[in-house]
């Protein structure tokens, strides 16, 4: 929701050999975190989906280290096959905006004129959609689930990751060594793709990272409306969602476990595309 | 100001000629932006699973001449592009279509959902305001420790999604404390207040945090400026220099973020309402999708974008009192 | 008779967290009469804004000042914040380099004027009023009814800088410091606005410090000329002396020498010498 706000003061705004410490920790931590739907199997101690009438809402004891929900399912179980979907939703989101939003933003800066007005238009346009409204109206003509609720905000992400290439490309494309290039005959796409494109890099990579937390947020949101990852599946935001029943019987933990794990999923990223775009704005200057 | 006025000036009032063409103009705008989105969101319910008629028709669905009459009465039978137009003219009739799931006029539908969005969005919103510029004029003025110390519970606030704040809240607030009740829209103004706040705190916690952060960094800035060592110097006390000089032209940055902060309020009642079973538009929406009820859902939408699209153009307007640079020609 | 300004070996510290600090100015002595003007002339970093910023105790917050400032007899440092407020209020005048800086873009130029007005009452305020119209007569700027409801962008940098004149005259102060009012002006208004400085300063007998790097625009505005560099005034000069006179410090000696001149024909101006520009950057 906060997806336009950047976040340059945090406390977490280190400089120098700070920044890259603090780099390398939530990188280890985001490397944790990809590993552990690979890994799910052989960490979780029960099938997620086994329900147990028998051990309905439980505390947490040895045989289930979180408890269980309302169905009897280990809890942490299903935490850690639930970050299958949740780490999957951002991923597919992140390629699809950033492959199109790039390859909108290098046209857009390559060839000025009506081709980028258009398709300046047409960020406007989807901007003037709160993603979420855009993820819900997706959601409802393709009908519920994790593929169309990645689709829609992968949608919704576009513009800003194109806004975003096409600023920095534009003023890579009148860097006097692309103009050179070209006048020696060089094909734009050959161009785009061997020197616009690399020098790309760092901008996307730290937008990536970001939108990847941001796409987590959405996602989960949406699973958590019933509109997204469907029950018997594991998933963050559907559990945070499910777990709603029991907390007015008192049972908080379902949906409170998981809420913590998305949060703390959600700050790494977040707080690695903040580090990493500071560092590139630091080494430009 | 007030012993300037027999001055005042023509240059004041072409500005403010400027500032209403400025708005004239960002109304076509706006209304073009809803005519293009009206049209998206029409086509692609069209492509929507689930035929209305037969929805309607219910166990009788394979009876061909009810399904002929209600094409007919609905004008499903004519092109996309008809359709479009008897549905828009329409809308601005105020008639929004038929419910076929409630069964209830989708106007009449919406508008009992108003109020307690209405509600939410402006308690939610004056939290923000109060909650996000306060936080930030102290984190700015405060020393080291404060400072940071507020910061951090920023980022965590930042980072922290509408729906897991509502679930720790309710936990705390209406489980183990029973300060405030877990679900309900509540009745008269008290009750409905008292059954609104963890709604709008929980609207409107990440929303201040970006406030206030904004807010910091502004004040911070706006500190340093030669103007203010002017006031300074001209002898002004501490708080007329920060009322007059520091916040005020802090007020710019802030307003910026402020159109961003009031569009996620309002998307972010969809996630809140169904959190708090809350009766708003946001719930509507979400019920509506799941139930199949395009037409409620249609007028939803085009009913929040438009919200978005004119609290972004107020945001804009706003910009230009505050600021008269960018008052005459609007460049800055 | 005492002097209206007495600077006593001044000196200012910044750096907070090394004990010692780094000392930028380095015992600042002088004293400006009554009705005087004094010029302070010296390269970036030689310490002259510094020096009458702790005039007005406007000096960086966290900074450290040693020595003592008086004005009046009364001094400055031990001022109480509401004293301070009331001396730079009533009896100091400052005008800045760039006035577009210095004069907060979001009021009207006649807010800006009668601002110190505020709190004494909308009686007192139509006179401040009254006299802002008077004095932007002074500084000669036409239809100043129109100015007055103007914001400050829609002025040019002279006129911006000649309502800031007339801002520091209003409450008739007894001190003006103008830090290089002139540099950021084209050279015409230049000119123009040193002289209005000089006429209004010696109409009303306001005494002026006047900082610049430009040692012949001072020859020709003030009584006396101080020469600072590196946090020190190495010199103390009068107008006269600038042409043909006796100058005994070497680096007044390289300043003076910088000057364009047309009656000498040389092939190139010669800079003052790269160790002096150093040295002075270290000092900054």
């Amino acid at each position: 929701m906060s997806a336009l706000v950047p976040a340059r003061t945090g406390p977490l705004r280190g400089s120098g050999g700070g920044a890259t410490v603090a780099i390398r920790c939530f990188g280890a931590f985001a490397v944790l975190l990809v590993l552990l739907p690979l890994c799910a199997p052989l960490i979780a101690p029960a099938d997620p989906n086994a329900g147990d009438v028998l051990s309905v809402l439980q505390p947490p004891s040895s045989q289930h280290w979180l408890g269980t929900d309302a169905s009897g399912r280990d809890l942490f179980s299903r935490l850690v096959f639930g970050s299958r979907t949740a780490l999957l939703g951002p991923l597919v989101v992140v390629l699809i905006a950033t492959s199109v939003g790039t390859a909108l933003g290098v046209l857009a800066a390559w060839n000025r004129g009506w081709v980028d007005s258009l398709i300046g238009r047409l960020f406007d346009l989807v901007f003037s959609f709160p993603s979420m409204l855009l993820a819900l109206l997706f959601v409802t003509v393709m009908s519920p689930g994790l593929f169309s609720a990645a689709l829609a905000v992968s949608i919704a992400f576009v513009p800003a990751i194109g806004r975003l290439v096409r600023s920095t490309a534009l003023r890579e494309v009148n860097e006097p060594y692309v103009q050179a290039l070209y006048t020696q005959g060089f094909g734009p796409v050959r161009l785009c793709v061997r020197h616009v494109l690399p020098n790309l890099w760092p901008v996307i990579v730290a937008q990536v990272t970001m939108s990847f937390g941001y796409a987590m947020v959405e996602l989960a949101g949406i699973s958590f409306l019933g509109l997204g990852v469907q029950d018997p599946t594991a998933d963050w935001g559907a559990m945070i969602n499910t777990g709603q029943g029991s907390i007015v019987r008192g049972f908080p933990q379902e949906s409170l476990y998981s809420g913590i794990v998305l949060v703390l999923a959600v700050v790494c990223f977040l707080s690695l595309g903040d580090l990493l775009s500071e560092r590139r704005d630091g080494g430009r200057r | 100001m007030a012993i300037v006025e027999h001055s005042l000036p023509r240059s004041a009032r072409r500005q403010w000629a400027a500032v209403l063409v400025a708005g004239a103009g960002r109304l076509a705008q706006m209304a073009l932006t809803l005519l293009a989105a009206s049209f998206l969101i029409f086509v692609a319910l069209q492509r929507a699973p689930g035929n209305p008629v037969d929805i309607m028709l219910g166990n009788k669905a394979g009876d061909a001449e009810a399904v002929r009459r209600l094409n007919a009465q609905y004008h499903f039978d004519q092109p996309l592009l008809v359709q479009y137009g008897h549905w828009i003219t329409g809308l601005l009739h105020g008639d929004l279509g038929t419910s076929f799931i409630f069964r209830e006029d989708v106007s009449s539908l919406i508008a009992a959902r108003i109020p307690t969005t209405a509600l939410l969005v402006a308690y939610g919103g004056l939290l923000v305001l109060v909650l996000g510029f306060v936080t930030g004029l102290v984190s700015a003025r405060a020393g080291r420790t404060v400072d940071t110390g507020i910061s951090v519970l920023l980022s965590v606030a930042l980072a922290t999604p509408t729906y897991v704040i509502a679930i720790v809240l309710i936990t705390v607030f209406s489980l183990y404390l029973n300060w405030f009740p877990v679900f309900g829209s509540g009745d008269g103004l008290l009750g409905r207040l008292h059954h609104l706040t963890l709604p709008a705190v929980t609207l409107a916690l990440s929303s201040s945090a970006a406030i206030a952060r904004v807010t910091r960094a502004a004040v911070k800035d706006e500190e340093r400026r030669d103007h203010v060592t002017t006031a300074l110097a001209r002898g002004l006390d501490t708080p007329t220099v920060l009322r007059r000089h520091v916040i005020r032209n802090a007020l710019l940055p802030i307003t910026t973020i402020t159109g961003i902060v009031a569009a996620g309020l309002i998307a972010g009642t969809v996630i809140v309402e169904n959190a708090f079973g809350l009766d708003g538009v946001g719930s509507l929406l979400v019920q509506a999708i799941t139930r199949k009820d395009y037409a409620v859902v249609q007028s939803t939408s085009i009913l929040v974008i438009t919200a978005f699209l004119v609290v972004n153009a107020l945001v804009d307007l706003l910009y230009g009192v505050i600021d008269p640079r960018t008052r005459d020609g609007g460049t800055r | 008779m005492t002097p209206l300004l007495e600077v006593d070996d001044l000196r200012l510290t910044v750096g907070g967290r090394d004990p010692q600090g780094q000392e930028l100015l380095h015992g600042v002595s002088f004293t400006v009469g009554a009705g005087e003007a004094v010029g302070i002339v010296g390269e970036s970093g030689s310490g002259k804004t510094l020096t009458i910023r702790a005039v007005a105790a406007l000096h960086p917050p966290g900074a450290r000042i040693d020595g003592d400032i008086r004005l009046d007899g009364r001094s400055v440092p031990a001022m109480s914040p509401r004293e301070l407020m009331r001396m730079r209020r009533d009896d100091v005048g400052m005008v800045f380099q760039d006035p577009h800086a210095a004069i907060n873009p979001v009021h009207r130029i006649g807010d800006f004027l009668t601002e110190t007005y505020r709190k004494d009452g909308p009686e007192q305020r139509r006179v401040a009023a009254a006299r802002a119209l008077e004095l932007l007569h002074q500084v000669r700027i036409d239809d100043p009814a129109r100015i007055l409801g103007c914001y400050p962008h829609e002025l040019s940098g002279g006129m911006l800088q000649r309502v800031m004149i007339a801002a520091a005259l209003l409450r008739g102060p007894r001190l003006l410091l103008a830090d290089e009012p002139t540099t950021a002006l084209d050279v015409t208004t230049q000119a123009e606005v040193a002289a209005l400085i000089t006429d209004l300063r010696r109409e009303s007998g306001t005494s002026l410090i006047f900082i610049t790097h430009d040692i012949e625009l001072v020859g020709a505005l003030c009584d006396r000329i101080l020469v600072m560099y590196k946090g020190r005034i190495v010199e103390e000069l009068t107008p006269d002396r600038l042409h043909g006179g006796k100058i005994a410090h070497p680096y007044t000696e390289a300043l003076l020498a910088c000057r364009p001149d047309i009656t000498r024909r040389r092939h190139r101006l010669p800079a003052v010498p790269a160790g002096a520009f150093e040295e002075g950057w270290a000092a900054q």
